[in-house]
This record gives C-alpha cells, sequence and structure tokens, in this order.
C-alpha cells in the first residue's frame, strides 16, 4: 500500500487546485472555478515532467473537475436566468391582459 | 483468493472493529468530520476519494502498520482518485436508474430497497480492492462481485449491522454519524482483511 510514489511531496498546485475547486462549488463562484482550472492543468503538467519529484496527480484531477463543474453550472445558471428574464415579462402581462380582454368580450348587462 | 465460502465471524470483526476505532476515536472523528463536511461540500464529488482515504486509513490499523496514519491521512484517497471516483459515479449512476423502478406502483419500492441492498452487498470490498491492490473500479467491483457471490448472505447480515451501527449515530439529528460512521468502515475493513488475506495486500 506504501509504495515510493506514494511518499513523493505533493506539488503546491495540486493543493491549490483542490482548494479553490471545493470553493468554487461550495460559493457558486466562477472567479475561483478559474483558478483551480490553471492550477489543476499547471499541476498535471508539473507532475509529469518530474514524476520522480512530486505528486498530487489525483488532486489536481479533483481540482480539475470541480472547476469546470462550476463553469458548467455557472453557463447553465446563465442561460436559465436569460430565459426566465425573457419569458416573465411575457407571461406577467398575458396575465395582466387577460381580465382586461374578458371584460371587454362579456360587458355587463 | 477467497473465491468459495468464507467462514463470516459476526462477533470477532466486529469486536476487532470497534477496538481499532476506540484505539484511534479522536483521528476518526475529526477525519469522518472532514469527509462528511467535503463530501457535501462538493456535491458529493469527492465521496470517492474521501471514502477511499478513510479505507487506506483503516486498513493501515488494521495490518499495524507504522507509522500510524494521521489525520491528514485521510486525503491519501486522492492516490486513488480516478477509480474511486469513477466508482462511485458509476454506481450511483446505476442506482439512480435503478430508483426510477419507484414509478411502478405497489412493486416498484420494494424492488429498489431488494436491488439497493442487494448492490450494496454486492460491492461493499470495491472500495478496500481500489484502495489496498490498486485496481480499476470495474475489475474491483466484479471481484467484490464475485467474492461476496458465495457468501451473500453471511455478509449481508455483517453490513447490516455494521451499517446500523454506523447509523446509530444519526438519532442524534445526524451530527452523531460522525462519531459512528468510521466504525462501519473499520469493521469492513477487518472483514475484508480476513475474506482476502494479508497476502493480497500489494
Amino acid at each position: 500500500m506504501n509504495t515510493v510514489q506514494d511518499q513523493l511531496p505533493i506539488t503546491p498546485l495540486a493543493i491549490w487546485a483542490l482548494i479553490f475547486g471545493i470553493a468554487s462549488l461550495v460559493f457558486c463562484c466562477l472567479p475561483l472555478a478559474i483558478p483551480a482550472i490553471i492550477c489543476g492543468h499547471l499541476a498535471r503538467s508539473r507532475i509529469e515532467q518530474t514524476p520522480e519529484a512530486v505528486s498530487g496527480r489525483g488532486m489536481a484531477m479533483a481540482g480539475l473537475i470541480m472547476g469546470y463543474v462550476s463553469v458548467v453550472a455557472f453557463i447553465l445558471a446563465c442561460i436559465l436566468g436569460i430565459i426566465t428574464a425573457l419569458t416573465i415579462p411575457a407571461v406577467i402581462k398575458l396575465r395582466d391582459g387577460t381580465p382586461r380582454n374578458e371584460c371587454r368580450e362579456n360587458p355587463v348587462q | 483468493m477467497m473465491e468459495g465460502k468464507v467462514d463470516v465471524k459476526f462477533g470477532e470483526w466486529i469486536q476487532q472493529g470497534w477496538e481499532l476505532y476506540k484505539a484511534n476515536i479522536g483521528i476518526w472523528i475529526v477525519a469522518s468530520l472532514l469527509v462528511i463536511v467535503i463530501s457535501v461540500a462538493t456535491l458529493g464529488i469527492l465521496s470517492g476519494p474521501m471514502m477511499a482515504g478513510m479505507a487506506w486509513m483503516a486498513l493501515v490499523l488494521v495490518d499495524r502498520k507504522e507509522p500510524k496514519p494521521q489525520m491528514g491521512d485521510v486525503f491519501k484517497g486522492f492516490d486513488y482518485f480516478l477509480q474511486s471516483f469513477l466508482f462511485y459515479l458509476v454506481w450511483g449512476v446505476i442506482m439512480l436508474a435503478v430508483s426510477f423502478v419507484t414509478l411502478i406502483p405497489c412493486i416498484g419500492t420494494l424492488v429498489v430497497i431488494v436491488v439497493s441492498i442487494a448492490l450494496n452487498t454486492a460491492l461493499m470490498f470495491g472500495l478496500f480492492l481500489i484502495v489496498d491492490k490498486k485496481m480499476e473500479f470495474w475489475p474491483a467491483s466484479m471481484l467484490s462481485l464475485n467474492v461476496v457471490k458465495p457468501n451473500f448472505f453471511p455478509l449481508l447480515g455483517l453490513l447490516v449491522v455494521a451499517g446500523l451501527i454506523g447509523q446509530v449515530g444519526s438519532i442524534a439529528c445526524g451530527i452523531g454519524v460522525i462519531v459512528t460512521m468510521p466504525i462501519t468502515v473499520c469493521i469492513l475493513a477487518v472483514a475484508y482483511r480476513n475474506v482476502f488475506g494479508v497476502q493480497a495486500a500489494a
């Protein structure tokens, strides 16, 4: 279970990727997702360049996945927001107009 | 490898699991707190690697290896990130798909309960195999399934008892799970080591 690979120091970039990734999900914050993705990619490339000196591939990948999930969630939230902003005024207009039309169509006595 | 009948020693394994927990209770509570908080905060994305970290700690304690695991070792699960993540993702999606059976009136809920109990029992050693033998998630799942199949009911009994002990804490507004969940992990680690043997360790 304990191999030499496990004893290598974890690159700080991988730890930062993980921290930013968790924070981006907790606070639903795009500005935190971007550093998570950047740190994750940098950590992965550093580990690939010097696999005998540093470890932390798992943490880097976790940070990357959470960063990308946050970005996708942000984009979906934006799309949902735009759709809501476009449809709600139309729905309100329709609801406000309905009784008036009914009155016009059905004059009292 | 044990692919035949296994002598499931309920009392002995539960006792050993409890002893492991009791001797390192402080480390277990902090580790459990970290696992639950990070898993919930990340919408379950990190459940797999965090639980893999707990499994790693439990196996180190079962094997009486030195140095003893520390609180931060719960992050060791990230060494097995991809496989543990896929293990939780794939079986989680399968369970989600199965849960749609509840839409069938009358028998739907019963079918889902039976399938989820069977699946949990079949996969009870999956995460330990990923951590201990560095297996990929699918072969680990299949090996766990093959080992559990001939011993299904005794191991189901063990899982139910261990699970009930682990869930006792949920009575206290759910917060107690932090204290009791590691007991389940310790019992399952003892069971894993007895079923697969020390030689299986990589």
